[in-house]
This record gives structure tokens, sequence and C-alpha cells, in this order.
């Protein structure tokens, strides 16, 4: 008997919160609104139109049925173009992620083309960058956090905490912010539509957009706003990677027009 | 105590064996999609193009020949023409043999630059061997993809955009030959690729 009611406690667990729990639809409008982007050098504000996003990342479980029912996008399947060979390298097997943990927690080291294929099945899309950072800018209670040193110092202290080899904790499990979004920050790194909106560009001469600001020298002391280290590091972050690249703290959720 | 024992089959149901049984199965889907394409190949890309005289093409389309391939957009004055300059390049070194070229623009500016105006941007730029230059025109999710697939970054500014200036060589099946990351330069590297991948046909 005991061990039924270990099994059902990891079955709860494994499931992730139950659909009861998430009775709320699945995705949260975020109403549009405009920011200073961190790239601006002329902080011009740009502006976001209203969004669909979803309340959750996209967990292991729901990974799991994507692959069931796309065998193009299965470990052993995929395309070259579309994945490095670390794309869902901590799963035991194609339909076989393992550990319960792993279905309950935000799946990471896909690829961009996997995310989005994802969100694609589902009639959605990946948020683009200025949308996931006009969510972003909120915390628990208010719309708009950044003026405020508290909030971005607690994102930089999760970024300087290592994910470790447990991989990270369940979908949910970093608290929801002022839209009802979860875990914005506090577990993974996000795929977004257009991380490769940011470029460094070497020693082109045409350039008309420094965007090496973001990353040379002074780091971000030509940015729009020096003192936002935590979206320094986003950028930095998405500027880094290839679209086929599987990262083990990367995950990503979707997004949506309005209709 | 019965819950439990629900939750507790349901989740065994899901996990184990399905799983097992699935695993096994064959994988068909994309493989029949795209038949003898590489694993890595650009041409495993399954958007669709509309070409400066109207024609719908799949990028596999262009198999079977070298291509040089850019992102570009029309009204673009500053680093574009430096592209399309190198472009010339590339077509006069290997002039013997540019009919066994493809020299691929992709428009990253879809709303402006339709067919239709890339039909007029290549009568205005008088193109060597006509007939082997393809400006394409796709939906923007399509351009962002084709980008990501080629590492090209760029993002809209206005009417203008900012942009990576990356040529990149593919070589008969879609693979990436070479990338050469400006304009200037090392045009000279692209030309000995195309030459090397040229000569791997044979002549004819």
């Amino acid at each position: 008997m005991t061990r039924w009611i270990v099994l059902g406690f990891l079955a709860a667990l494994a499931l992730g919160p139950a659909p009861s729990v998430w009775a709320e639809e699945e995705m949260a409008k975020i109403p549009g609104g405009k920011f200073v982007p961190l790239y601006g050098t002329n902080k011009k504000p740009v502006k976001v139109k209203a969004f669909w996003l979803d309340r959750r990342l996209v967990s292991g479980g729901d990974f799991l049925k994507f692959v069931e029912e796309n065998p193009s996008w299965r470990c052993s399947a995929v395309k070259r173009l579309f994945a490095d060979e670390g794309y869902l390298q901590k799963w035991r097997g194609d339909l076989e992620p393992g550990e319960a943990d792993i279905l309950a927690a935000p799946v990471v080291q896909v690829s961009w083309f996997s995310a989005r294929a994802y969100c694609r099945s589902k009639g959605k899309r990946l948020p683009h960058t200025e949308e996931w950072e006009l969510a972003a800018l909120a915390d628990e209670t208010r719309p708009d956090a950044s003026a405020d040193p508290a909030f971005g110092r607690k994102i930089l202290e999760w970024y300087s905490r290592p994910t470790g080899d447990k991989g990270p904790g369940p979908v949910g499990s970093a608290g929801k912010n002022f839209y009802g979004v979860y875990d914005l920050h506090g577990l993974v790194w996000e795929w977004t539509e257009d991380f490769n909106s940011i470029f460094m560009t070497g020693e082109s001469r045409a350039d008309r957009s420094p965007d090496e600001k973001l990353f040379c020298g002074a780091g971000a002391a030509g940015t729009a706003d020096p003192l936002n280290y935590a979206g320094y590091m986003r950028y930095a972050f998405r500027s880094s990677l290839k679209a086929t690249h599987t990262v083990a703290n990367l995950g990503f959720r979707c997004a949506r027009d309005l209709p | 105590m019965k819950p439990y024992f629900l939750i507790a089959l349901c989740f065994l149901a899901l996990v184990s064996p399905t799983g097992a049984a699935d695993e096994k199965a064959p994988e068909s889907g994309a493989a029949e999609k795209a038949p003898g394409f590489p694993s890595d190949s650009l041409y495993q890309l399954e958007s669709s193009w509309l070409t400066q005289d109207g024609k719908e093409i799949r990028l596999g389309s262009l198999a079977g020949s070298p291509v040089v391939i850019a992102l570009v957009y029309t009204s673009c004055k500053a680093s574009c023409p430096l592209i399309l300059g190198d472009f010339r390049k590339i077509h006069k070194n290997l002039s013997e043999n540019a009919s066994r070229i493809s020299f691929v623009l992709v428009s990253m500016d879809p709303d402006r630059d339709t067919p239709g105006r890339l039909k007029e941007f290549e009568k205005g730029q008088k193109f060597p061997a006509p007939g082997r230059w393809v400006l394409l025109n796709g939906k923007e999710e399509s351009v962002r993809e084709l980008a990501a697939a080629l590492n090209v970054s760029y993002r809209k500014t206005g009417k203008e955009f900012a942009h990576s200036n990356v040529i990149t060589v593919l070589d008969p099946t879609g693979k990436i030959a070479h990338q050469q990351p400006q304009p200037g330069s090392s045009v000279q590297k692209t030309i000995e690729t195309i030459q090397g991948l040229l000569g791997g046909e044979g002549k004819p």
C-alpha cells in the first residue's frame, strides 16, 4: 500500500500541476505597451502590440507528447539542420525521458527549430524578443518593476546560480508575475522567435546600428539602460546562440497574436 | 487510497508501455518529405518562396549546382551594394562556369520587396548572366528561419534593417560549403570554394 502512495505521489509530481490547478486558460493576455529596449542607442521606446503568452513553460511531458505525434522531431530522427547532437540528450530514449522530474521540468536541450515546430503544432508561435522582454518587466505585483533595483538583483542572483546536474525545477516553481505568467525569471532561459536579431558584425564599415556597444569594452555602458545588467546578459546570451544549439538551461514557451 | 491507485496506474500507462512500443516504430515523416538531401542540408527547409518572376519554388529546387546566397533588401544603401559587388566579382572570376552557379538574393524585407519590385531591382542592376539570378520573396517567418539556418542576424529598425553581411556558398546538395562573414577582403576564398565545387562535378 505504501508503495502505491509513493507512486501516486510521484505521479502527481510527474504529471505536474494537475489540470484542476491550471484551471485558468493556458495563456495570459499581455496588454501592449512601450519600453526602451536594451539595444537602442537612441532610447527610443518600442511599441509592443497586445499578445497572448503561455502561462507555463513547455514541460518535458508536453514535449514528449509532441515527439510522439511528430516522429521527425524525435532525438534519433531529427535533421542536423534543425538541432545539434545535444538535442534531448538527457532523455533515455526517443520516447523515454527518464526520471519523472524530467516530465515536470521545463523541456531543455531543444533547438530553436524544434521549439518553433512545437509552437506551430499548437497553432501558436514563439514570442518575439520584445514581447518576451515586455512581459518579463513585471514582478509579482507590478507590470513594470524595472526601476526597482531589488528586482534586477533578484534576477541576477538567479543568473549567477548554476542549474546543476539535476536540471531545472518543475514548471511553475519559480512563481507567477503580475500577468499570471509563471517562471519568466528563475528557471530557464527562453528561446524567442527573433533571438537572432541582435548581431555582432565585427568590422562592417557600413553597419549603422552598432549593437557591438552591447558587447565590447565597457559592456553595458553604451546601452539604453546601463543599470540593466540582467537584460544585458539576456541579449548577450541570445546573440551567442545558433538556431541549432541545444542548451541544458534553455527552454521555451509559446505565444499567439490576438485574434 | 483509491485515487492514488488510479493516478499511479495512469502514470504507469502514460510513461512506460507506450514509450517502449512506439520507440521501435519506423520513422518516416521527414525522410519522405525531403528525399535525398543530407540531414544538414539547407534544402531540408520546407518553406515556399516566390521568385522575381512570381514563380513559387522551394529552396530544394536549387539543388544540383553550387549556390551563392545572401540576405539583402532592395532599398538598402549601405552594405547590400557591397554584397552585390562581391556577387559580381564571383561571377566575373568564374565567368566560364557562371552558367553552372545560382546567385540567390533573399529579401529580408518581404512586405516591400514584392516579386514585382524584385523584378524591377533585377532589371535596374543589369546582372550578368541573366537567368542564373534568383531573387526571393517569402513570408517573414520563412525569412527568419532561413536566416537562422544561415546564422544571419537581422532586425528591422524603422525602414531599414540592421543585418549581418554573410555570403554563403552551398554545395549542390544544399550543405553549407563556405561562409564569408563580410563582403570585400575574403571573396577570393569564396571563389576558390566554388571552383572546388565545380571541379568536383567534372567539367562539361
